[in-house]
């Protein structure tokens, strides 16, 4: 008996260590990633990181981008905002997300004096930036536009969950804000899926869900906003945070010699120009994170820093184009400059 | 103990550190391992794993597209596309990037694994 034991531990050993040199598929989860180009008119990518379910969670989140974006589009006539232009003055009945949405976005208006607002359809579709129609429109043009823009024009009855446009030629576009409240729901189902781990990315609104699978903070490349490039700048660390980015080089185009970008100062009805080239924040709404940033950008560095110093929990990245770049307090430790080109200043 | 059961303990004990070491520098390896996932017509058609590839061309969308495929990147190296959009987009290298023919209906994007390896997890933009 006694010749087998010293063998038969050596035995048990061995199948212990084989166990542990098993290949990674039996052992540990996958990654899974699928894309889907079309709702939200943008590219949306879901990966989920150390899954060992199926692939639900994900067609789960497609299905609510194609909800949202039936109901959400500015330019889908079926959809319950294209539903509210051209109906001045009439009250109008929307689903309770699109209502609370609509609140939000007034209140981000009202907190930022304007510098948000989701009634700039007209002046937007005036420039057609980022269509083959883009042009410079004249001065008495944009002011007629601009007659019809303004979120204190927008009556809530939460009673009855009906939106009013009160001025004649009013348009809503929740483009500034839809991709983020659908990053939110986006990550809602994931977490309810018992997803640990995985990013969600809708056109670059990223949403980092829990860790990374080894316990570490995922690592976001923040874009370099220099125009032609497709690099970043920084990294920010993150755990179930989105990031969003408002910048001059996503959408723009030139005339005679001049750029013109498709961020607009609802109060001119022109591209702003304040000397940023993008903001990003970093917060746990990416709704949240979506209207800021924008509204940070048309704010600019100095009142946008103040207004976020104000708020719970939203962090901002302001980039100058002389490449300076400030950040909130709270970013300190969490973000860092990876391209020396790009410097860090009070 | 004989001295011969000595001997067998050694050498399996020798064979489980060697394995041991084998399955941990193949996590090591696996660490920040990019994957450009190509799509075609909205379907996933073939994922390339770059750090298992010599480099080498794929030809797309009926040889439409012929995609440069190397160990830190994937790039569009011709396209039959006027606006030839996808062949400036440049060599992508980053997870979270991706090169799009709008009118050949092909996507590529690169997807980190969420390993230690990459010093950026996706790039917000």
């Amino acid at each position: 008996m006694r010749r087998f034991f010293y063998p038969a531990i050596c035995l048990g050993m061995l199948l212990l260590a084989g166990c542990a040199a098993l290949p990674e598929a039996e052992t540990e989860g996958r990654t899974v990633s699928e894309m889907l180009d079309g709702p939200l008119d943008t590219v949306s990518t879901v990966t989920l990181y150390d899954w060992r379910g199926g692939e639900e969670p994900i067609e789960a989140v497609f299905a609510l981008l194609y909800d949202i974006d039936a109901r959400m589009s500015a330019v889908s006539g079926e959809s319950e905002i294209a539903g509210l232009s051209g109906q001045a003055g009439t009250p109008a009945a929307v689903s309770g997300d699109v209502f609370g949405l609509i609140e939000y976005a007034k209140t981000v208006g009202a907190e930022t004096d304007g510098a948000f607002d989701i009634t700039i359809r007209p002046i937007v579709s005036l420039w057609g930036i980022g269509t083959e129609n883009a042009r410079v429109p004249a001065q008495a043009e944009l002011d007629a536009a601009l007659l019809s823009v303004g979120y204190e024009g927008i009556t809530l009855d939460k009673a009855a969950s009906s939106v009013t446009l009160e001025k004649a030629g009013m348009q809503l576009d929740l483009g500034g804000i839809a991709k983020g409240y659908a990053c939110d729901r986006a990550a809602e189902i994931l977490r309810n899926a018992n997803v640990g781990h995985g990013i969600i990315d809708l056109g670059g609104n990223v949403y980092v869900l829990g860790t990374k699978p080894d316990g570490a903070l995922w690592q976001v490349g923040i874009k370099s906003p220099v125009v032609g490039e497709n690099g970043y700048f920084g990294v920010a660390a993150a755990r179930d945070r989105a990031v969003v980015t408002s910048g001059v080089y996503e959408r723009f185009f030139e005339r005679d010699g001049k750029r013109y970008h498709h961020i607009m100062d609802p109060r001119t009805g022109c591209p702003v120009d304040n000397g940023l080239l993008s903001v990003t924040i970093i917060s746990a709404s990416a709704a949240q994170a979506d209207a800021l940033s924008t509204a940070c950008f048309v704010l600019g560095a100095e009142r946008g820093l103040a207004y976020l110093s104000a708020l719970e929990g939203a962090e901002g990245i302001f980039v100058s184009e002389d490449l300076s770049v400030q950040v909130t307090p709270g970013l300190r430790d969490s973000f860092r400059i990876t391209d020396e080109r790009f410097q860090l200043v009070d | 103990m004989k001295k011969a059961d000595g001997v067998i303990i050694a050498v399996i004990l020798a064979v489980c550190a060697a394995l041991l070491l084998f399955s941990r520098h193949g996590e090591r390896q696996a660490a920040g391992r990019l994957r450009a996932e190509i799509y075609t017509a909205g379907r996933l058609t073939q994922t390339v794993v770059l750090a298992e590839e010599a480099p080498h061309e794929l030809a797309l969308a009926g040889g439409k597209i012929i995609l440069s495929v190397e160990r830190d990147g994937v790039a569009v190296s011709r396209a039959d596309c006027p606006a030839q959009t996808c062949v400036h987009t440049g060599k992508i290298t980053l997870p979270g990037q991706l090169i799009s023919c709008l009118p050949n209906r092909v996507i590529v994007k690169l997807i980190g694994d969420g390993g230690p390896g990459q010093e950026v997890d996706i790039i917000a933009k």
